[in-house]
């Protein structure tokens, strides 16, 4: 069980269909596969322990994927938006780690670590290669290692073995189930689990993706018309910002059929806006974690339906769901004292599954006797099984005894007229153990006094769920994936 | 021979292989064509493109079970001659592909 299997498949289905488009070079699922070998070859001879991928998405990405799989080596993608000395200090390491780097940074990187290559160069020497001839199959090997980004805790690595990523992609794809025309886009950058696992969904589906190297909403929507793309996956923060671009006008793709969105929580207004502009495309909301080999819950293009048309209150609410937990993967919320909960109370998510991982580099791991991990996201399920994440646990605030969601605040918040972004934290306090902090932007033009911001929540929400303050900014801070960074704000207090 | 999930098993009456899925702890014999497959460690193979569909045979990425021993395979390589364990065929399962989320 290895990756290059799913790779082997796909190419053995039809070996011409186009693989990948990309800025660097086009593949057919051949010349992938052919690429592959040589670079597994490659990392072989040499023998490298590890190869880590240090720029953009590309074919190069994809190649070397599936080329770090064949070697039975781990495939691990650095942020290459981190300034210099970040990077410098993860290659940092006596381990022989070969590190493909995008031409900017191949002098960076050399000043500190010997075994460094351009993506070019890369490309060079993997051009014309035969298929592997063989690939190790042990299913525990680890596949790729992932930095998580650390929002609330220090960043940690988490480990993906090959058995976790071909569990999750056989559970969720048909194998080639796309048409030959069929296209998706990715913009979704290489060092985030949701790129890894695209790769193979999509190739194991048949699918040609078109490789963005950059989010921008303008040439995000462009691409979509040009290369008449079927399929895209987006972060919340990209679906505000196409959103923002088009400005009430419907977005004009009529290729798009599906349009996926996950990876933090999306503000529902924004949602109600995105399925009025793209009429004719199915919205798919997925959840996960990098620790569960990505997507455990979906809520489906149905499901999207049911909630926009539903005079049910419930079934309304459903929109700002997770949705439901696909198969192959079990849940169960528990309280702080490891009690099960039933339907429409809130805890702390656990996970099992195949695709489950839950494994960290060099740390402990968090698993329970029985398997299930402990996701510390906080969670509840309403009575027919759909999935609401109310947060990180670690952000939950204790206010006079009181656990507040800050989530529920900031969707409140986000209510208001004039507030463009929200963000509440806790804050340390004598009398109630924690206050409850509100950090907000105003919207561009907007004027609105903190006191009114106040009473407007207090209107909404109970007093105790009233921001005890509320500090104007001109902007929060969020990783480039568009999550929000809570310890920056809950340092400042 | 006993199987454990991620294992390769290759036909020796043709191209065929699977991949293990689910397993039960117990000894089991799986046949392709009437001949018992053999488990393959280190898989090496050309590529041609792969027939659909030949009668009995295994059709590339289809899941195949047994559900009173509990087994499921994936066919990684298509090939002629039809699986059985212990005598009995597999059945072919249905696909409930979950709307594209990646």
């Amino acid at each position: 069980m290895n990756l290059m299997m799913l790779l082997e498949m796909a190419t053995s289905h039809d070996p011409d269909r186009a693989a990948v488009s990309a800025h660097d070079v086009a593949l057919t699922y051949l010349e992938m596969y052919g690429r592959a070998g040589a670079g597994a070859s490659y990392l072989r001879e040499r023998d490298y322990q590890t190869v880590a991928y240090l720029g953009p998405n590309s074919a190069a990405f994809a190649v070397t994927v599936f080329a770090a799989a064949g070697a039975g080596i781990p495939f691990w993608p650095l942020n290459y938006r981190l300034a210099d000395d970040q990077i410098l200090s993860l290659v940092d390491t006596d381990e022989r780690v070969l590190v493909l780097a995008h031409q900017d940074s191949v002098a960076a990187v050399r000043a500190c670590h010997h075994d460094v290559i351009s993506v070019d160069q890369w490309l060079e020497l993997t051009a014309g290669g035969t298929p592997p001839a063989e690939w190790p199959s042990d299913p525990d090997l680890v596949a790729v290692l992932l930095n998580t980004s650390g929002t609330t805790s220090k960043p940690k690595t988490v480990v993906l073995r090959h058995r976790h990523l071909v569990s999750y992609v056989l559970g969720s794809v048909e194998f080639g189930s796309a048409d030959p025309a069929d296209a998706v886009a990715v913009s979704v950058p290489p060092y985030h689990v949701a790129g890894i696992v695209n790769l193979l969904t999509n190739i194991f589906a048949g699918r040609r993706i078109v490789y963005l190297d950059a989010f921008a909403p303008g040439a995000w929507l462009e691409t979509v018309r040009r290369e008449r793309v079927t399929h895209a996956m987006v972060v919340p923060t990209m679906l505000a910002r196409i959103v923002d671009e088009l400005d009430g006008t419907p977005a004009n793709v009529p290729s798009l059929r599906t349009l996926s969105y996950g990876g933090s929580r999306v503000a529902a207004a924004t949602i109600l806006q995105a399925l009025r502009l793209f009429p004719g495309t199915d919205f798919v909301n997925a959840y996960g974690l990098t620790e569960t080999s990505s997507t455990i819950a979906i809520l489906s293009p149905e499901d999207h339906r049911s909630a926009l048309h539903s005079d049910d209150e419930a079934v309304r609410a459903r929109l700002a769901s997770a949705g439901r937990v696909i198969p192959g993967v079990e849940a169960q919320i528990r309280s702080a004292d490891g009690l099960l909960l039933p339907a429409g109370e809130a805890g702390e998510l656990w996970l099992r599954g195949d695709q489950v991982s839950g494994e960290y580099l060099a740390t402990e791991s968090p698993l329970d006797e029985n398997g299930w991990f402990p996701t510390r996201d906080r969670a509840h399920f309403d009575s027919a099984q759909f999935l609401f994440i109310e947060g990180r646990a670690d952000d939950t605030i204790i206010r006079g005894g009181e656990n507040i969601a800050p989530a529920e605040i900031e969707d409140v918040l986000l209510q208001h007229p004039a507030v463009g972004e929200a963000a509440v934290v806790g804050a340390p306090d004598e009398e109630w153990g924690q206050t409850i902090v509100a950090f907000v932007v105003l919207r561009e033009g907007a004027d609105a006094d903190t006191e009114e911001i106040r009473s407007f929540v207090r209107g909404k929400l109970r007093t105790s769920k009233t921001p005890d303050r509320i500090i104007e900014r001109d902007h929060l801070p969020y990783t480039d994936t568009g999550k929000l960074i809570r310890r920056v704000l809950t340092a400042e207090l | 021979m006993q199987l454990r999930a991620g294992m390769h098993l290759v036909s020796v009456v043709s191209p065929a292989s699977v991949i293990v899925l689910r397993a039960p702890k117990k000894d089991v014999e799986v046949c392709c064509g009437g001949v018992a497959m053999a488990a393959a460690d280190n898989i090496a193979r050309d590529i041609e493109v792969q027939a659909t569909g030949n009668g009995n045979g295994l059709i590339l990425g289809k899941r195949y079970a047994h559900e009173s021993s509990e087994l499921e395979f994936l066919c990684t390589r298509a090939g002629a001659g039809e699986l059985t364990v212990d005598g009995e065929p597999f059945i072919l399962k249905d696909a409930k592909p979950l709307p594209p989320s990646d």
